[in-house]
């Protein structure tokens, strides 16, 4: 059972520094408003860099809730309801996400009329690139995820009251049908708002590798989350070392799986040398992008990697807050890296724009996230599993 | 409705049918410690001579040369390719249950664990043939490996099919030693179980001085540990440099992003198939049902339904990327696929690996021995289609006047045959000399292996930490 000691409601001291987040919110949105009129095409792609960046944070996190109903897992259940909010938040995103269907023709060359008309490889794909289908295939996306999003935290939020045992079971069921649902519509959304930006390009992988990477910014935020909360007085005895243990192994072994889809990805596409293909890597080789490019084996992986080998830091909440800190960061620059050279070829133009951007989007999902941690329990406490949960030991002595 | 034991939320499933570590030993040990029964030998011969078959059939190759095959321009890679990919992947399976499913804590693995492991090693040894004898000149195959010789001849180290000796020879050594490793203990039981001086000899000998000591045991999971994670990595890796063999290349069909993962989806779905159909049988013949409980055949279902649906989404995402990518050569390789001359093979290869599977949707039917052991058949050959229709695509190359029909010649159906009575002559010596489940394992995961079963007031001391 959980201590009847521990702090799992947030407290109210913690749910007002909501307004930082709405102020920040708001800034940004200001800021953003400044970078549009200054040039809008700068403006969108920061911003779909930012909105990428959290809605990535939220699909891994929807991926998570599910794998662990249908996986039937017992050592999460205190920090699951941290994932199902943080999955919730795809409803945020949904509205947040509205501003850049103003943006489509700043950010997409094949929406154009007049360089379809000249351009003989869109054309051959415009069945697939035209905007009707291209916005009914966003709208089911959308829709998709803010139905999982919102029905995994209200069925949790509900076994709290019923403690009813066949609501997991239920879960369970739901999760099946919705990885499957997660899996099309994740891989579909980088191919449509990222990989189509350079209509030209393609690779197989490339669902794959935006999944890879957003589960990989998900375990980060979710071990930042779970920290910031346990420093704050909450979850005392709920979420224990053996807990921090297990999400530092998952992100090792998740950002391992990254690592090796990216690895695969460029170098299949390096070996064979086929210049359709080696353009994405061209365009993000030169100036300063190289620079880049180069940051993301060593500070995405290499460093991770070695720094996440010792159970000594995963064991560590601070330690172990501080790699995923760092790391999510990377998770930031991979998305810019994917997206932004497509808009500035002589190098990164990191600015107003994408501050603004990141405080707007940031801004706004924190407030909700906490807004929403607030009106339930922070564990699942009518999860049949819960004592599985906390009776975990890693068997690693203290 | 109540959920079925297996599946209740608020339990864990029941993993052994028994409350008794003798009665565990006694099971497992049985295969082992009877006479040799008439059938088993039967078998045996029969797996030996189609082992012969295969033995003769490489000689005439090695007689004769690589025009017994069928293999030609344009489909220069034919069943020895096919074959090769097929029994690799076959043995990606036990190396998913012995250490990532460690990693993750799936206790339920213990009851699969060593029978896996047996068919991986066999599995790769299968596989390893055909690439020994495709080489061409077999007394000079010591060439594959970058030996100092006084003709200065390296290997070419940009050829993935050089990778390919280190990734399978690394492969089968960690395979073979995470095995041995795990029988240490069970071969120690089987000692001190010994009735007769020539076989308590033997096995003091593979033992290795075992005494079940603290000490030991302390080391053992060490080791164990260690294994897992090396291992873990392995199973992506093997797999995903096979399949640079295909995706480094410019062939239109081959050369796709996506080949590394879909290509290890595909071994751990093959792999699972065929431990499936084995342990269904094996379970039957030698009375491990209270071990190997319908859950085990569920999960491993489960485990199919899966990655075949991986697999799918593979499939769906090249012929996609090809629609997508405007090259009319890529898109011409899917089309031919489909419905070109062997459209009969890539027919049988989505309804084989990306149908099939789907009946695992269904509870009864994973719970039911005889579908599941029908559907991992399927599996299996559509597996083996798979890697022929990847590999007949060169049948239709960039040049149209070389275009041809790959026909296997009977050589190369026979000696694809005597793979199966390599693999099998193995697999028989294993079930009968070898403790073919995890003794040890197996009763590590009973609820009365907990140091806490015996203080009764359930969960809550068992909670607190020492």
């Amino acid at each position: 059972m959980v201590d009847s000691r521990d702090t799992i409601q947030l407290n109210s001291k913690l749910a007002k520094s909501t307004s930082w987040f709405l102020g920040a919110g708001v800034l940004g949105v200001l800021l953003c408003a400044v970078s549009y009129f200054q040039d809008a095409q700068t403006f969108f792609a920061s911003y779909l860099t930012a909105f990428s960046f959290f809605l990535a944070i939220s699909l891994g996190a929807i991926f998570f809730v599910m794998v662990q109903h249908l996986a039937r897992v017992g050592w999460s259940v205190t920090v699951r309801r941290t994932a199902e909010t943080l999955a919730n938040n795809l409803l945020i995103l949904a509205v947040l996400f509205l501003p850049l269907l103003l943006g489509v023709h700043e950010l997409f060359q094949w929406s154009h009329e007049d360089v379809r008309l000249v351009d003989h490889l869109i054309q051959s794909k415009a069945a697939y690139l035209n905007l009707p289908f291209f916005f009914i295939r966003t709208a089911v996306y959308f829709t998709v995820w803010s139905v999982l999003g919102w029905w995994f935290l209200r069925t949790s939020r509900l076994q709290d009251e019923t403690k009813d045992p066949a609501l997991s079971t239920r879960m369970g069921k739901v999760a099946t049908f919705g990885l499957i649902l997660f899996g099309l519509t994740s891989t579909f959304y980088a191919i449509d708002w990222i990989m189509s930006i350079d209509a030209h390009w393609f690779s197989t992988m490339f669902g794959v590798y935006f999944f890879a990477g957003a589960v990989v910014a998900f375990y980060c935020t979710l071990i930042l989350v779970v920290t910031w909360l346990k420093s704050t007085g909450h979850l005392k005895t709920s979420v224990n070392t053996e807990h921090f243990h297990d999400m530092g192994k998952l992100l090792f072994g998740h950002n391992i799986f990254w690592t090796y889809i990216a690895f695969s990805q460029f170098m299949l596409i390096w070996y064979a040398n086929i210049p359709e293909e080696t353009l994405f890597f061209l365009h993000r080789g030169e100036g300063l992008w190289k620079t880049i490019s180069l940051s993301l084996p060593w500070l995405h992986f290499v460093a991770p990697f070695l720094f996440l080998m010792s159970h000594n830091i995963k064991r560590r909440p601070a330690l172990l807050a501080t790699g995923a800190a760092l790391l999510l960061t990377m998770c930031y620059v991979d998305i810019y890296w994917l997206i932004q050279p497509n808009f500035h070829q002589n190098g990164p133009h990191f600015g107003i724009s994408d501050v603004g951007s990141l405080l707007a989007v940031g801004g706004f999902y924190l407030f909700f996230l906490i807004h929403n941690l607030r009106q339930a329990p922070l564990i699942p406490v009518g999860d049949p599993r819960l004592n599985d949960c906390l009776s975990y030991d890693n068997g690693i002595p203290e | 409705m109540i959920p079925h034991r297996d599946d209740d939320p608020t339990k864990r499933p029941v993993l052994v049918e028994s409350s008794d570590f003798h009665e565990v030993t006694e099971i497992i040990a049985a295969p082992t410690e009877t006479k040799l029964n008439t059938t088993w030998i039967l078998l045996l011969m029969l797996s030996g001579s189609f082992l012969c078959l295969m033995v003769g059939l490489f000689g005439y190759l090695f007689w004769e040369g690589t025009g017994i095959w069928g293999v030609n321009v344009p489909v220069a890679w034919g069943f020895a390719i096919v074959n090769f990919i097929w029994w690799i992947g076959i043995g990606h399976a036990g190396t998913l249950i012995s250490a990532i499913l460690f990693l993750f804590r799936q206790k339920w693995r213990t009851g699969i664990n060593r029978f896996s492991e047996a068919m991986t090693i066999f599995a790769v040894m299968c596989a390893g043939v055909f690439p020994a004898f495709h080489v061409g000149r077999i007394w000079v195959v010591y060439y594959i490996f970058p030996l100092p010789n006084q003709m200065a001849a390296w290997p070419n180290t940009r050829s993935p099919l050089f990778w390919d000796v280190f990734a399978i020879s690394t492969y089968f050594t960690v395979s073979l030693l995470f095995w041995y490793m795990g029988l240490i203990p069970d071969l120690a039981t089987l000692r001190d179980r010994a009735n007769t001086k020539v076989r308590k000899f033997v096995l003091s000998v593979f033992a290795l001085g075992w005494r079940g000591a603290a000490r030991h045991w302390q080391n053992y999971e060490r080791a164990y540990l260690i294994l897992a994670a090396i291992s873990t990595p392995l199973v992506l890796s093997v797999h995903s440099i096979v399949s640079f063999d295909f995706a480094t290349s410019k062939i239109p069909g081959w050369h796709t992003t996506i080949f590394p993962p879909y290509f290890v989806a595909g071994a751990v779905f093959s792999g699972f198939a065929l431990v499936s159909t084995l342990l269904i049988v094996a379970r039957e013949v030698f009375g491990f049902k209270k071990v190997v409980r319908l859950h085990h055949i569920e999960n491993m279902n489960k485990f199919m339904l899966l990655t075949g649906t991986l697999v799918g989404y593979a499939y769906a995402m090249e012929i996609f990327v090809a629609w997508y990518s405007g090259n009319i050569y890529e898109r011409y390789a899917f089309w031919n696929r489909a419905l070109g001359e062997y459209w009969w093979s890539y027919w049988a290869m989505i309804t084989c690996n990306v149908i099939s599977p789907q009946f695992f949707w269904f509870r009864w039917v994973r719970r039911n021995l005889i579908f599941t052991f029908i559907l991992t058949i399927f599996i299996n050959i559509g597996m083996w289609f798979e890697r022929f229709v990847i590999v007949i695509t060169l049948h239709a190359d960039f040049l149209p006047s070389s275009w041809g029909y790959y026909r296997p010649t009977w050589v190369d159906w026979w000696t694809y045959i005597g793979t199966f009575g390599m693999f099998f002559s193995f697999f028989l010596l294993f079930l009968k000399f070898l403790p073919q489940l995890a003794i040890a394992e197996v009763k590590g995961v009973m609820p009365e292996a907990s140091p806490h079963f015996h203080s009764h007031d359930s969960s809550n001391s068992s909670n607190s930490r020492h």
